[in-house]
């Protein structure tokens, strides 16, 4: 126990540093080691005392958050503030660092979340939501993003989507004023998964229109979730392309580690379903990885089975298998909530089939294609194949005397304009990685090196942390 | 006059199919409505039952203002009601103490009527976009069940078979005696719904085939064989929009090529300009 004491006291020395030196890579290192503080917290079995522990030493008796803490923590009894009264004199004369103050929250909200008193922890929000007001300080942003993260999950969990939209909206204001970057984005991405889970998909693409996000400088995991609900949003909206593009993003800037698979697991099934409904069949490697991956729990393998099933289908153009794929899997995609979207794919299944067709035969009556792809009857199919003309799915033309339909010859491809718009494509791709690789590139202020001599040695021992807990980014958010 | 009596009256001329008289008396109606803080249901006015009554009377009445506004073909108002009435159907408050079965409680009701007409009138404007969000909300909601509900199965169906390019059905759907249809008010849509499917088919047309004999140009597009070859035309020029079609001995012939000549200089001037863009990111890493 009082290891952890002592673990949670040392973060708050790197708070400090934070807090003087205004660099918020001391906070990144601070929550890399929330994750594993968090689990040990939990295994210590008393988490709450540890935690009474750390507010009795840190707090001095007049603060005005003191008395919120304890009624969640308990351990107000005077006998224990009697044991510490020797830190506590120790304490009070310093003014108690906003940083620290706010993490402490943070932790006991944490706790909270992980003992599952959720009634607690929603009215304990609140006061913490008081409390962000009264600081403004650029060293805060991200303690401040954390903790609102944990205030929509507790939201979240109770079901109650609606009472927390105005909070959030204002939050988002004045991180917006303020250039907190780093809250900002992240109080986007929850604004949006609240629209999304209630699907108030209008007002969630009104959000996306009307707010910048801080792509370059927020933290990667909170852009790669921004992108994954764009992508959402667009698929929604039959944007198809954007919705692709988006997507990807997403899954390329997702830390790639095992905390968050589940991410990548859900971001990839958008993706496979994104590519079908715009003609194209994911590579069979998207399936296998995901099933490598974890080869521990064939949970992950099995959870990918019905979009596997879904793409055999569509990509046999079999209407057949394709009804009874969705109807042996329909609840996996309604809770996966991809449902609606995979409806649609009705009209891809008939358009594969028909393309299949027509890479077959040269020539074929509109009679056999009818019953190929088991249509209803002669007529359908003539305006079924011509809307496929139509939308470029197959070159061929109909004879409408003779009731055929003739495939053109195929093209040369390298013909065509489309090596050259896929080549553009590559090269924007490239000159962009390569202008945002220099932008977000850190040079060393012209400070660092003449006048903090005496800070250089310890500056290069922390540096190779730093660099270390910035690569790694927090994932701890994507344990949930 | 107070609020029963305008209701009262409101009432009778819907009845009565007084639609004109209905959008008059809709206004004034309102600004009582807001005056008892009933035209928005918030989780304030929805705590008794007094008040839910209260409010599902004001949906009642907005719900006749915009099938009136439906009815007398004013769709921008149609829209605007719909608006409205759309914080009612999410109130869960509301929607569940209705009836007696707590879960899809919606099922072939007032509401879903309206929805359904609305999602028609998302189709008939060509807005498949925000057709399918609406769609999003509905698959998703606890209150409707969208392949149960007759009203709703109809506009997800003219959907998806105008997707598929299945114009057959869709006709087939539209025509459908009146009585065949789930309500009068589809009737209302029918003949956008047919402009808009013979513009559909007309693309597909002048794409798929070099050239149509007139005659079998009118069955495709579901114009009776009677009529005479230049109202026709006309029809197909004004209402359709095509251009390029060129009637001669009986056939018609698509032109299309044109459009691609135009396309080839566009596409060196993309070249050209991508080309320039290059130049231009590559000047600055050297």
């Amino acid at each position: 126990m009082s290891e952890l004491v002592n673990e949670i006291d040392q973060s708050f020395v790197l708070l400090g540093k934070a807090s003087v030196n205004f660099d918020n890579r001391y906070v990144s290192k601070v929550f890399r080691e929330l994750g594993p503080l968090r689990r040990n917290l939990v295994k210590s079995g008393k988490p709450l005392e540890v935690l009474s522990t750390v507010v009795n030493k840190t707090y001095p008796e007049s603060h005005p958050n003191v008395g919120a803490l304890r009624q969640i923590v308990g351990g107000s009894s005077t006998i224990e503030s009697d044991s510490m009264e020797i830190d506590n004199t120790e304490t009070s004369d310093a003014e108690i660092l906003p940083e620290i103050d706010l993490y402490v929250h943070l932790l006991v909200q944490v706790v909270l979340l992980d003992l599952g008193e959720l009634e607690k922890l929603d009215s304990f929000n609140n006061t913490i939501i008081d409390i962000l007001q009264n600081y403004n300080k650029r060293s805060l942003d991200f303690i401040q993003a954390k903790i609102w993260f944990y205030i929509a999950r507790t939201k979240e969990l109770i079901g109650d989507f609606l009472t927390i939209r105005p909070a959030l909206l204002n939050a988002l204001r004045t991180s917006t004023l303020r250039h907190d970057d780093e809250t900002t984005g992240s109080v986007i991405t929850f604004l949006l998964r609240n629209y999304l889970l209630t699907h108030d998909i209008n007002q969630a693409s009104n959000l996306v229109e009307k707010t910048v996000f801080p792509e370059h400088s927020a933290g990667n995991a909170i852009v790669a979730r921004y992108y994954y609900y764009v992508a959402k949003i667009h698929a929604i909206q039959l944007d198809y392309s954007s919705a692709h593009e988006c997507c990807i993003t997403s899954i390329r800037k997702c830390p790639q580690t095992q905390l968050a698979s589940g991410f990548i697991k859900s971001s990839s099934k958008l993706n496979i379903v994104i590519e079908l409904l715009m003609g194209d069949v994911p590579e069979l490697k998207v399936f296998k990885n995901n099933a490598n991956d974890a080869t521990a729990s064939n949970e992950v393998a099995s959870s990918f089975l019905p979009y596997f099933e879904v793409t055999r289908a569509v990509k046999l153009g079999d209407l057949k298998l394709f009804s009874e794929v969705l109807k042996k899997y329909e609840d996996v995609f309604k809770k996966d909530d991809y449902y609606t979207l995979i409806l649609r794919l009705r009209q891809n299944v008939i358009k594969t089939g028909i393309r299949i067709i027509s890479l077959s035969y040269a020539k074929i009556s509109l009679k056999d294609i009818c019953i190929k792809l088991h249509l209803d009857s002669e007529e359908s199919t003539e305006y079924i194949v011509s809307k496929a003309i139509r939308d470029g799915v197959i070159e061929a033309s109909i004879n409408h005397e003779h009731g055929y339909m003739q495939s053109k010859e195929l093209l040369d491809i390298y013909s065509t304009k489309l090596p050259q718009s896929e080549f553009n494509q590559r090269i924007k791709f490239c000159l962009s990685l390569r202008s945002d690789s220099v932008k977000s590139m850190r040079y060393p202020s012209i400070n660092d090196g003449k006048g903090d001599v005496k800070n250089g040695l310890e500056g290069k021992d922390d540096e190779f942390d730093l660099l270390k807990a910035i690569e790694e980014g927090d994932l701890d958010d994507f344990i949930d | 006059m107070s609020l029963q009596k305008l209701t009262a009256e409101l009432y009778q001329s819907f009845e009565s199919k007084n639609y004109e008289q209905c959008q008059k008396l809709l206004p004034p109606i309102k600004i009582e409505l807001i005056k008892h803080n009933l035209l928005v249901p918030t989780t304030l006015n929805t705590a008794t039952t007094d008040q839910l009554n209260d409010l599902k009377i004001a949906q009642k009445i907005l719900e006749i203002g915009a099938l009136s506004s439906l009815l007398s073909n004013s769709y921008q108002s149609f829209e605007n009601y719909f608006a409205q009435l759309k914080p009612f159907y999410e109130s869960i408050k509301l929607t569940t103490s209705s009836s007696t079965t707590t879960k899809k409680s919606l099922l072939n009701s007032e509401t879903t009527k309206i929805v359904s007409l609305y999602l028609l009138y998302l189709l008939s404007q060509g807005s498949i976009s925000k057709f399918h969000i609406e769609l999003e909300t509905i698959y998703n909601s606890s209150q409707f069940d969208a392949e149960k509900d007759k009203y709703l199965q109809f506009p997800i169906n003219l959907e998806r078979n105008l997707m598929e390019g299945n114009y057959i059905k869709i006709w087939k759907l539209l025509n459908e005696s009146d009585s065949k249809l789930p309500c009068q008010e589809y009737t209302h849509f029918t003949s956008t719904l047919i402009t808009a499917l013979r513009f559909e088919i007309s693309k597909s047309l002048e794409r798929t085939y070099d050239f149509l004999p007139i005659n079998n140009c009118k069955s495709l597009l579901y114009f009776p064989q009677e009529q005479s070859d230049q109202v026709f035309e006309k029809i197909l020029k004004e209402e359709l929009e095509v251009e390029n079609w060129e009637f001669l001995d009986g056939k018609i012939y698509f032109n299309v090529k044109d459009v691609e000549s135009l396309e080839g200089e566009k596409n060196s001037t993309t070249i050209i300009n991508n080309v320039l863009s290059y130049a231009g990111e590559i000047e600055s890493i050297v």
